[in-house]
């Protein structure tokens, strides 16, 4: 187990240098080179690293999706494909020019395997131009210097190789050609119709010159396309990039354990062999951690020790160095002051040593099947008993099941096996709860439990007071900070001030607070009086779906129902919440609603009209808001469609200062955050229906009030409907009047006494 | 879809032209059609993912090499005999986008005016054939080619084309490729496919929900379009780097199963059915 020094890349095997074959930047700087772009990056060297594998498999993706729904969208389609040279390019001018060339190497096997030869050739150019003009971005040459190379390394050999293609195959050129002449002979007939008769036979000679000498004309041709679609790249690109640069964040430093944490090689840890992980116990002393480039503390003076065997819960708002807090624990980050003291190295993923599992459950799944996920990254021998240890996180006969089909409960349960593995002696949990159903939760915790019992030390950070229940211990986290000194659990302290109050008329029942820690879930569902629009004015429904059905891929093998014989009806200025557990339905729900699906079967009908999505009378806002923000900067994503002024009052609504917020880069902004801008961009065109799709997920407690709160103002005040989806019951109450519970595409429990109005 | 029913107003009516039509424009919306796997014994379901993946790749360059009428029915059969071999159910063709029709019958049209022998003679009109059978001919290498990488597509679950590209791809380590790398970065990106589809899928209904009512200019549209992959791209390295960071506490080193499945005697027989079709397309061009 040496593999864990203090010099990182000695963990990457590999050959130490692989001469790339295409694109002038494969190989490793001369000294003496200006500084490259992401000039923090030392220029590395060998196999990828973590982030470099991940960008090139994700963008490589990207720039493949681009290729197929090129064929897919009619006369732009050409351009969609045109725009997959974007992702390569983004790639290589992020990482080094072996990452890209692995990128385009996957992402051209992929095609062959989605669309045969033809996409292959498509993914290719796109893949190796964009490697020339990323690669002389990150350089800082000129754009000429870009169409340069991308001559040298993308025209040349497509000519050269066209050349040889039509050499061997005589039968494939004039059958080309053979087109050309049937457009041809088309344009001379319309010519000669027109009058233009010496045009028409320059034009015959012209033609019968170009086909004679295809050994000329067509690798120029070739030549002269990819030159010019180089420039133009050039032209276009190079101020996408530089927007890329700025706003994206800079390519993570892969930061295996090195640094200053303390070793301690103390009695307690009699045996360690030097580099033998050994996580627990360990201690951090005055711990301050500052991201480079930041200027907060996102850690600060925390001392705190993690003893073998505990279970300790780390609980926060969002923002409050949690996550920062347990990579320290992981060894994943180096603290800026302070000391952290292990017996052993950290061993981050190796046997023995620190195991991690994370929020998004499928952003860490790394197999296609559950079984190649359990072994992934493990050395070929020993193999472990995979099924055993799929059977200890409860998803026994999982092995053969694609991931890609597996709700989030289950995919952070087969993330935990992947850990298990590794027989760790600290697990790490960064909010593996907060983004998944009810029941999913409850068994990722019992498991965590069940693991902390068997001699496992789990670190779980959540902002669910009940789950820190469970721990030995909890601390809380404020601003970088603990708060309350470990072991002792906090006596359950007013975590936030309460909610705003919620604008609810006069009479109303207060909503309940939701902030008490251990508070219980509000039942499945709800008993509380379901009177039509309670302490309002009631109205006639305006949304009336009726025997609403929806089967994706219908009359295909794969035909999957996701909605059965649906009826609802809603008022205006009411509030429905939908909930469910992953794959009931909801978000199919949602899309029926905002006219995104048409309905398989029934009908959904507002003031009597089909539903219709981008007329402005239904907003829809999905989970991840950043694909919903269409401008760079807020304010202009808010006022596309609309005007300034609209926009500011719509800022103003969602609770976001239009002087500071308004010129703030999207990207900047956090999930929070983005899905307030994306809300406000919905609110401009002044919808009577709102959907939100999952909005609590990732959020704490004070923005989940704030959310609710404008969402209780908006129903109040501009007699908007609104609909929100979600799976976390927690605080739902503030979400909305009446509670829909959908169970396999159905609605659970008793028919709604308020349907048919 | 309920029919338009009784009593109800004679606007809904008129509204039902627009409704067809926004109909069409929502069609890919509900899931993103590429050709997904079906599951099943047949031989080709057996058959090792390496062979097809070698014929289907010996099979469609020998077509692109002699595209004769000959090698186009050679391959036609071809396909449709593991076609039929493959038991597949029906329904599984993927929807073909509805220009296409349009785009084919009207490249047809164009290459019927523009006549070549041979000729035919109807009555007194005379109608070269020529250029419409070249255009025919041209289309049905497409077809074939599409067709073909299809059937890998139902008979081959995505999980079995790593580790076999890993094993096909073996003999090049000897000359320093870092196959296992690459076979690596080819099964994370089969794995994140769905995910990447998934997110294409949003952001397509994002931006029809907030499509603007008001017309917008060719520019406009341009730099909509930048933004709308600025945004998949700051969204897709966010991604990544989630999904770097789970690699990294798995150790950093991507692995990939060895190829476990056996060659077979269906195996030889495919691939000695691959190499005659090609001969066969080489001699009778």
């Amino acid at each position: 187990m040496g593999e864990v020094t203090a010099d990182g890349p000695s963990r990457y095997p590999g050959p130490a240098s692989f001469e790339v074959a295409v694109g002038t930047g494969g190989s490793v700087d001369p000294p003496g080179v200006p500084t490259a772009a992401c000039s923090v990056r030392r220029e590395l060297r060998g196999a990828l690293r973590p982030s470099e594998l991940a960008e090139a498999a994700v963008l490589g993706d990207l720039g493949l999706v681009l290729e197929v729904l090129g064929w897919f969208v009619p006369v732009v389609g050409a351009a969609f494909q045109g725009l997959a040279i974007v992702p390569f390019a983004a790639l290589a001018a992020r990482q080094r020019a072996r990452t890209a060339v692995v990128a385009m190497f996957a992402a051209s096997s992929v095609s062959f395997l989605v669309g045969g030869v033809g996409i292959v050739v498509q993914t290719v150019i796109a893949g190796s131009l964009g490697l020339a003009v990323g690669t002389a971005y990150r350089r800082r040459w000129n754009p000429a210097t870009a169409v340069l190379i991308a001559t040298v390394t993308t025209g040349i050999p497509v000519a050269v190789i066209s050349l040889v293609g039509e050499a061997l195959s005589p039968g494939l050129r004039r059958l080309a050609f053979a087109q050309v002449e049937i457009l041809w002979r088309d344009a001379r007939a319309g010519l000669k119709l027109g009058g233009a008769g010496s045009l028409a036979s320059s034009g015959d000679e012209t033609l019968r010159w170009v086909i004679n000498h295809w050994w000329l004309t067509v690798p120029l041709f070739e030549l002269l396309a990819i030159v010019l679609a180089a420039a133009l790249c050039a032209r276009y690109l190079w101020p996408l990039l530089a927007r890329l640069e700025h706003d994206s964040p800079a390519p993570a430093e892969d930061s295996p354990w090195s640094g200053p944490d303390v070793v301690v090689r103390s009695g307690a840890a009699a045996g360690v062999v030097a580099g033998d992980p050994a996580p627990v116990p360990v201690e951090l002393d005055q711990v301050s951690y500052q991201y480079p480039g930041s200027n907060a503390w996102a850690v600060a003076q925390v001392s705190l020790s993690v003893q073998p065997r505990s279970f300790l819960a780390v609980v926060g708002p969002n923002g409050s160095g949690k996550s920062t807090l347990v990579r320290l624990l992981a060894g994943r980050l180096s603290p800026t002051l302070g000391t952290v003291r292990r017996t052993g190295d950290p061993g981050l993923g190796l046997p023995g040593g620190t195991s991690m599992i994370f929020q998004r459950p499928e952003s860490q799944v790394l197999g296609v099947r559950a079984r190649d996920d359990v072994v992934w990254g493990l050395p070929p021998t020993p193999r472990p008993d995979v099924g055993a240890l799929l059977a200890r996180v409860g998803l026994a006969g999982f092995e053969e099941r694609e991931t890609a089909g597996l709700s989030g409960g289950e995919l952070q349960r087969l993330a935990i096996a992947a850990c298990l593995a590794r027989e760790p002696r600290l697990l790490i949990s960064d909010e593996a709860t907060a983004m998944i159903d009810g029941p999913g939760r409850a068994e990722v915790v019992a498991l965590l439990e069940s693991l902390a019992a068997a001699g496992i030390t789990v670190v779980h950070v959540t902002h669910r007071e009940a789950e820190a229940a469970k721990a030995d211990s909890a601390i809380l986290m404020l601003a970088g900070r603990v708060v309350s000194p470990p072991p002792l659990l906090p006596p359950p302290p007013p975590l936030l001030p309460p909610p705003p109050p919620l604008l609810l008329p006069p009479g109303a029942p207060t909503p309940r607070s939701g902030l008490r820690p251990g508070r219980e879930r509000p039942p499945a569902v709800d008993t509380r009086p379901t009177e039509p629009g309670w302490s309002r004015v009631p109205r006639r429904s305006f949304l009336r779906v009726r025997e609403l059905g929806y089967v994706y891929a219908n009359r295909t093998p794969w035909a999957r129902r996701a909605l059965e014989g649906i009826d609802l009806d809603l008022r205006r200025g009411e509030g429905l919440v939908v909930t469910g557990d992953n794959g009931s339905g909801k978000s199919t729900l949602a899309w029926s609603l905002a006219g995104l699906l048409v309905p398989t079967e029934g009908e959904v009908l507002l003031d009597g009209q089909p539903v219709v999505a981008g007329t402005g009378a239904v907003g829809i806002s999905f989970q991840h808001a950043r694909l919903q923000l269409i401008r760079p900067t807020v304010l202009s994503d808010v006022a596309y469609g609309a005007d300034k002024d609209r926009a500011t009052a719509a800022l103003r609504s969602v609770g976001l200062d239009p002087v500071t917020m308004g010129p703030r880069r999207v990207d900047e902004l956090s999930g929070g955050e983005q899905r307030r801008v994306a809300l406000a961009g919905l609110l401009v065109r002044d919808p009577v229906l709102l959907v939100l799709d999952e909005p609590y997920a990732g959020l704490d407690d004070e923005a989940r009030a704030g959310l609710a709160a404008v969402l209780a103002r908006l129903r109040d005040e501009r007699e908007m409907a609104t609909v929100v989806v979600s799976h976390d019951l927690d605080n739902a109450d503030l979400l909305g009047d009446r509670l829909v519970t959908l169970e396999a595409g159905r609605v659970a429990g008793e028919p709604s006494a308020w349907s048919g109005t | 879809m309920t029919p338009n029913g009784q009593g109800r107003p004679t606007g809904l009516l008129e509204t039902t032209g627009e409704d067809s039509r926004r109909r069409a424009r929502n069609l890919h919306l509900g899931e993103i059609h590429v050709v997904r796997f079906v599951p099943g014994t047949s031989p080709l379901h057996r058959m090792w993912a390496g062979t097809k993946l070698v014929a289907l790749g010996l099979l469609s360059i020998a077509l692109l090499l002699w595209p004769s009428w000959k090698s186009i029915g050679i391959m036609g059969a071809l396909v449709l005999i593991a076609f039929l071999a493959a038991r597949l159910p029906r329904g599984i063709s993927p929807r073909l986008p509805w220009w296409l029709g349009g785009v084919l019958a009207a490249g047809a049209v164009l290459a019927l005016v523009s006549g070549g022998q041979p000729d035919v003679h109807l009555g007194s009109l005379r109608v070269g054939l020529g250029g419409l059978g070249n255009f025919t001919r041209f289309s049905m290498v497409g077809v074939d080619v599409l067709a073909s990488a299809a059937l890998l597509g139902w008979t081959t679950p995505l999980a079995d084309l790593s580790p076999a590209l890993g094993r096909l791809l073996g003999p090049l380590r000897h000359l320093r490729v870092p196959v296992d790398e690459l076979v690596g970065a080819i099964a994370l990106s089969i794995r994140c496919l769905p995910l990447l589809l998934e997110e294409a899928r949003v952001l397509r209904a994002a931006r029809r929900a907030r499509r603007p009512a008001n017309p917008r200019s060719f520019r406009e549209l341009g730099d909509e379009s930048v933004e709308v992959v600025f945004g998949a791209l700051a969204n897709a390295i966010r991604r990544a780097r989630e999904i770097a960071e789970a690699i990294e506490a798995r150790g950093g080193v991507p692995t990939v199963a060895p190829e476990t499945h056996p060659f077979v005697g269906i195996d030889v027989l495919a691939l000695v059915i691959s190499a005659m079709a090609v001969s066969a397309m080489a001699v009778l061009r």
